[in-house]
């Protein structure tokens, strides 16, 4: 004997389960044809002689726009010299380089340190432009500034940055953990 | 389903990260520079000195004579001094002294004598940077110290604490 209730359960789950198979059908977007062996002609398919047949296809490409900047190593500029009566003799650091890669055009970059030196200290910086950029030396500061302008079409390694740190007669020794800063450089549009 | 979508929403995840790093407009880039100051105390004399005694009134002791050079310093420490030593004493009964000019800020002394041992002609010295300051000697002899041929000293002046 059936039970009333369980006859109802069951038919509320053959219920359920053919709704659910609408849904996946619906979802999959396949209708029962799509299931058939042969599928139907294609629209950009050209009949020819015999069982031959030409497809044609879009394929599309882009190139979007590439800025990329890389630094090499980290910098240490020792002020330990100068002439007796003159202020401390300022040193320049050629030891560190850059890349980069711009498949656009009228790019720049631009330098800044993430604080402020001490007072009397200073910080100078002039990169290597890519041929066909400028560039200028600049002090830096927390404020960003233009060091290579024109940067167009380029990808290029090796481009030197050249430092020059200065510093007052009034800034006393720093000991050899010196003071660092950080120094980004960032390449965008003019 | 909910596996799938939740694998569909991380892949478009990842790819618009990909792109978003690949294609940036922007690219930045930063490394740390370390500017590192050292205790420095140089110290520069010009010109050498010759101070020749060769008159004096008679019933007096032989005139003094005087003769100045200069010095330049510069140090970026605090309370350093300037002394002076001489390599060799004088003769009994000659002496020479120095008056040093002090740089700004400083204290210089006067009529320092000077000897093998080293004396304090400038105190007081901090962060300066000068030059152009004047080393006046004078250079004495009693008429009892008699004759001296000429003879070199090398008189050092050192910066220290």
């Amino acid at each position: 004997m059936v039970h009333p209730q369980r006859y109802k359960t069951v038919g509320l789950a053959a219920w359920a389960l053919s709704l659910f198979s609408a849904c996946v059908v619906a979802l999959l977007g396949l209708s029962p044809s799509a299931w058939a062996q042969t599928p139907p002609p294609l629209p950009d398919a050209i009949p020819l002689a015999g069982n031959q047949v030409s497809l044609s296809q879009t394929v599309t490409v882009r190139v979007l726009e590439i800025n990329r900047i890389a630094i090499s190593g980290d910098v240490l500029i020792p002020i330990a010299e100068a002439e007796a009566g003159t202020p401390l003799s300022p040193v320049t650091h050629s030891g560190s380089t850059y890349a980069l890669t711009v498949n656009g055009s009228d790019k720049k970059i631009v330098g800044s340190l993430d604080t402020e030196f001490p007072a009397g200290m200073e910080l100078s910086v002039e990169l290597t432009p890519p041929p066909g950029a400028t560039a200028t030396r600049r002090i830096l500061s927390s404020d960003p500034v233009d060091l290579v302008k024109g940067v167009n079409l380029i990808a290029a390694t090796n481009l030197g940055i050249t430092y020059t740190g200065h510093a007052d007669i009034t800034v006393a020794p720093t000991g050899t953990a010196g003071i660092s800063r950080r120094v980004t450089f960032t390449l965008t549009s003019n | 389903m909910n596996r799938t979508l939740r694998a569909f929403a991380l892949a478009m995840f990842v790819a618009l990260g990909v792109s978003h790093v690949a294609f940036a407009q922007t690219d930045t880039e930063g490394h740390t520079v370390t500017m590192e100051v050292a205790a420095i105390n140089v110290l520069a004399i010009t010109g050498d000195v010759t101070l020749t005694i060769d008159q004096a009134t008679p019933g007096s002791d032989p005139d003094p004579v005087s003769g100045s050079a200069s010095y330049a310093v510069t140090t970026n420490e605090s309370a350093k001094k300037i002394t002076a030593e001489i390599d060799t004493n004088l003769p009994a009964n000659m002496s020479l002294v120095v008056d040093a000019a002090a740089p700004l800020g400083a204290t210089g002394s006067t009529d320092v004598a000077l000897t093998e041992t080293a004396s304090d002609v400038v105190t007081g010295m901090s962060t300066i940077a000068a030059s152009g300051l004047a080393l006046n000697y004078t250079f004495s002899a009693t008429a009892a110290a008699g004759k001296l041929v000429s003879t070199g000293y090398t008189v050092t002046y050192t910066i220290t604490n």
